[in-house]
């Protein structure tokens, strides 16, 4: 289905589905954050893995552009988790220590920081093509 | 010479009528589009966007919808919108100088 500004309104569509998938991105760090302090339930066990999302671009058959779209979203198996000494808890092995997330606030807080730079970066490209459209008609209106 | 050069002066009368028939245009098989043709097509087109625009609209309230796609739906139905209306004032408007022209 194409219309009358169809390129434009495309540019914008794929700019939506940019904003869509940093969404995305910030519900991931959201999850690792919130997760930070999420040990496993036995003795031993693995605690909360820290998520990472990829994306990668995919052909729109309807309107003939390539649009962003998540890939995965998977978990962390590079970094190790830490070891905490809490003998007390519920998740410490034998000589107490408790496995704590791998989740880094600090890379997280970076992720966030990116995701909005990229969310701005669709929303100026959205705002830019509507004001070529709006300016566009502006020339039939007399 | 005379009878030849008036043989040559028949021939090529000839063929300008042959060629003048030739060159009319065949309107049962333009493969041009009309305009009023464009016309339905494009507002074909609008209307699916305007379609579009509402559905998301009403997916939006029930909370089903993504919001960055309700938001560029609704954007892309209203810019066809104005683009509409900014033809159709276009079109009356000439409407309108035609009726004032004094005959």
């Amino acid at each position: 289905m194409t219309s009358m500004n169809s390129e434009l309104l495309s540019a914008m569509k794929i700019s939506a589905r940019g904003m869509k998938t940093q969404g995305t991105r910030i519900r991931v760090v959201a999850e690792n954050i919130a997760n930070a302090d999420t040990t496993g339930q036995t003795a031993g066990s693995d605690p909360y893995r820290r998520q990472i999302i990829t994306f990668k671009n995919a052909l729109n058959r309807e309107e003939g552009v390539d649009m962003v779209k998540v890939d995965k979203i998977q978990g962390d198996k590079k970094t190790p988790f830490t070891l905490k000494y809490m003998p007390d808890h519920p998740a410490a092995d034998e000589k107490g220590y408790v496995k704590m997330p791998n989740v880094n606030p600090l890379i997280e807080m970076a992720d966030i920081r990116e995701a909005q730079r990229s969310y701005e970066a669709n929303l100026g490209m959205i705002e830019q093509s509507k004001s070529m459209v709006m300016r566009t008609i502006d020339l039939l209106r007399v | 010479m005379d009878k030849v050069s008036s043989n040559i002066a028949a021939n090529a009368y000839g063929r300008t009528s042959t060629m003048a028939v030739e060159k009319i245009p065949d309107l049962d098989n333009d493969k041009g589009v009309s305009f009023s043709q464009f016309l339905q097509e494009s507002a074909e087109q609008s209307l699916d966007t305007m379609k579009t625009g509402e559905k998301m609209s009403a997916r939006a309230v029930t909370g089903e919808a993504d919001l960055t796609e309700v938001v560029q739906a609704v954007n892309a139905a209203d810019l066809t919108l104005q683009t509409i209306v900014s033809i159709r004032d276009r079109l009356v408007s000439a409407y309108q100088e035609i009726m004032r022209m004094p005959i």
